[in-house]
């Protein structure tokens, strides 16, 4: 009997078990943490830079401390959003069926499933230097009639995981 | 080469009003972001209910702790205004 995760979701059916879960490769966050970074520095690299130049705005002292909190906090939104975006982008393979959930927006969900014996399908796609270098890529899963196929995007080991889920759909009756 | 300096002290600004009217601005975009974060706030406990993971609890505490900075930083603001 195969051994299940510590999730559970919205919809899950009794004795239906998460096998696994699937996330977009860490390293995919690297933009948004650089540009995290980027903006947490640039107050002080400006404030130095301002000075040298001789910009000076009549900015009271309890203001310029308002509006630096206020930049970090921005930031921390900002940061805490696209964190969000990728936590909550889940691929979920149970005993049962395959589970897509997009977070897109602020209110804004699409879970797609399908039970494993639609699956017909099952290949991946790694290319490029990072990808490779990362060892992340795609899965396609291609579903029996018009059933939506699936794409889990920027899935770590691929193939690793591809070799799972074909394990898996062909327990199940599937491929 | 001549160098120019800009120095916005001389520009004729009352530092006062200026200051006054920088702390109005400062409420205003404050006001827009506390919605944004008790939406976030919200859209987290939802996101949670729906997908139970074992890092919801973390999740839960960014999310509150975000929304209490803002609230600290929007009635500091509005107090300065006010007072």
């Amino acid at each position: 009997m195969a051994q299940g995760l510590n999730v559970s979701f919205e919809g899950e059916t009794s004795g239906e078990i998460v096998l696994f879960v699937l996330r977009a490769h860490p390293i995919t966050n690297l933009p948004w943490i650089a540009l995290t970074i980027f903006l947490v520095l640039l107050p002080i690299i400006l404030g130095p830079a301002f000075e040298l130049l001789n910009l000076s705005l009549p900015i009271s002292l309890q203001n310029k401390f308002l509006i630096l909190s206020i930049w970090y906090l921005f930031i921390f939104g900002f940061a805490f959003q696209n964190f969000l975006y990728w936590y909550f982008n889940i691929y979920m393979l149970t005993n049962k069926r395959i589970v897509d959930i997009d977070y897109y927006g602020l209110f804004y969900r699409n879970i797609a499933q399908t039970p494993l014996s639609n699956v017909q399908d099952i290949t991946f796609t790694k290319g490029g230097l990072f990808q490779n270098f990362f060892d992340y890529g795609d899965i396609h899963i291609q579903t029996a009639g018009t059933n939506v196929n699936f794409d889990f995007i920027h899935i770590p080991d691929p193939e690793g995981n591809q070799k799972r889920i074909l394990e898996l759909v062909a327990s199940n009756g599937g491929v | 080469m001549e160098t120019i300096v800009l120095d916005f002290g001389n520009l004729g600004i009352n530092a006062g009003d200026f200051n006054f009217w920088l702390q109005i601005f400062l409420l205003a975009i404050l006001t827009l972001y506390f919605i944004y974060v008790v939406l976030i706030t919200k859209q987290v406990r939802l996101l949670n209910e729906s997908i139970r993971t074992p890092g919801a609890t973390f999740i839960n505490l960014i999310a509150l702790v975000q929304f209490i900075l803002a609230a600290i930083i929007l009635i500091t603001v509005a107090l300065l205004i006010l007072l």
